[in-house]
């Protein structure tokens, strides 16, 4: 990439940190890396700090509602974790735990709630029964002519947006290098490509071959989908390889599968 | 001191509860804040600190202090929540009068808290702009305003807006990561 095209990328990038951009200024919004979108995030951040008087004193209230929900990340983050792997770094939920290696058997799998719900996991029969449960065949990932970089991974996605779950299906994946995890991405009705830069891809997690749990009954591996914020009308599914603990802005040129939710 | 600091995000990424509540005591007043300045109402910025902290715990596996400080990367994590959350609930704050005094002066003095490294080379780096430049950074960034309502307040032209609000970011962008590589690290305060 030319220095020239680079900076532009910057820019616009700048341009949809701050809301302004516009489709018609030109460029292209897509990412270039998530390192890059940080920096510049960091120094918006690093203007705000050097404008900011003195920190705020919070209500006693609001203190005790974070304390609470202080103690319900401690709680969730104890209960064992779906994706673990010995000796990762930096899983991007149920963290804490990954150090060590968390055997769950297959009937008793649970989809790791986020600490500000309500506890309790939801079990991948529960998902795929939902009376709003949808389900869509993953394809190789090709975009713009490039192909994806795993061909020929199969299986399925099934979602309930009711129970902001879902749960993966596949064949098999292939294993990945020790600093590689694969990322799935939840994509809502804007699509992949948001010039406006609001967020159409939500992250559902970080797995792997390894900790993928193998279904006795069908062979398949199976990984729960546990997107911790709030999905509006997911559209489709996505899957890429990222560094450990996944990345907040994938710039998807490590692109495996995707599958398309029939409305 | 900058030992204790420093560590506080790690120590949760490792599971220790007590930096949980460390992580509150060190940097909720900057997350209230920043929360307050950029909700539309107390109880949305009420809402909002639930979040954001959530996402610092779990956000704390991936700090690295030669990226960034803790302070820093924790702020960084807090604009990120309530940019999204202004995006998601598909509103600007257009509607927001002009802070008082934001447009007139951009107070960049020295007597305040202790600041960390990023905000310290933010500070020199606008204090090399004009102060036309610094207004419309503090109200597009510090304030959160839309280019519009800024251009409509400053007089400014909408595309003068836009070139200062980029070149600002992109000029104390350039100025950390000349930092950074000059040190042959972050600036883990």
């Amino acid at each position: 990439m030319s220095d020239a095209l680079r900076l532009d990328r910057f820019s616009v990038l700048a341009d949809v940190l701050l809301g302004g951009y516009e489709p018609e200024d030109g460029g292209e919004a897509e990412p270039l890396t998530a390192r890059d979108l940080e920096s510049i995030e960091l120094a918006a951040a690093a203007i705000d700090l050097a404008f900011e008087d003195a920190p705020g004193v919070m209500p006693e209230a609001v203190r005790r509602r974070l304390e609470q929900s202080a103690d319900a990340f401690m709680q969730e983050a104890a209960r064992p974790a779906v994706v673990v792997r010995p000796g990762a770094t930096g899983v991007m939920w149920g963290g804490w735990l990954a150090a060590a290696a968390v055997a769950v058997a297959a009937s008793s799998l649970y989809v790791s709630r986020p600490a500000s719900g309500p506890s309790g996991g939801t079990s991948i029969a529960t998902i795929a029964n939902a009376p709003d449960a949808r389900a869509a065949t993953w394809s190789d990932w090709s975009l713009n002519g490039d192909g994806p970089e795993v061909a020929g991974v199969t299986g399925e996605v099934v979602w309930s947006e009711q129970s902001q779950r879902g749960v993966m299906r596949f064949s098999d994946l292939p294993p990945l290098a020790e600093d590689e995890v694969y990322q799935v991405w939840i994509v809502d009705h804007r699509g992949l490509f948001d010039p406006s830069g609001q967020s159409a891809r939500i992250s559902g997690g970080v797995f792997s071959r390894e900790t993928a749990q193998r279904d006795p009954e069908t062979g398949l591996l199976v990984v729960p989908i546990d997107p911790g914020i709030e999905v509006q009308d997911a559209a489709a599914f996505a899957v890429t390889i990222e560094k450990p603990g996944g990345t907040w802005v994938s710039d998807m040129s490590r692109r495996v599968v995707i599958a398309q939710l029939k409305s | 001191m900058a030992e204790v600091s420093s560590t506080i995000l790690q120590r949760v990424a490792q599971g220790e509860a007590s930096a949980v509540r460390e992580c509150l005591d060190r940097f909720g007043g900057l997350v209230w804040s920043l929360a307050r300045r950029l909700s539309y109402n107390e109880t949305e910025a009420e809402d909002a600190v639930q979040e954001i902290f959530l996402d610092v715990w779990r956000s704390s596996g991936r700090y690295d202090p030669s990226i960034a400080s803790e302070t820093a990367f924790v702020a960084m994590i807090a604009r990120r929540r309530l940019i999204d959350r202004r995006r998601r609930q598909g509103r600007r704050p257009t509607e927001q009068a002009i802070p008082e005094g934001a447009a007139v002066t951009t107070s960049l003095s020295g007597d305040r808290m202790e600041r960390c490294e990023e905000a310290d080379l933010a500070a020199r780096a606008l204090g090399e702009l004009s102060e036309e430049q610094q207004r419309v950074l503090k109200l597009s960034v510090y304030h959160g305003l839309s280019h519009e309502k800024i251009a409509r307040a400053t007089g400014l032209p909408l595309g003068t807006v836009k070139t200062h609000a980029r070149r600002g970011l992109m000029r104390i962008r350039e100025r950390l990561a000349k930092d950074d590589a000059g040190n042959g690290q972050g600036g883990a305060s």
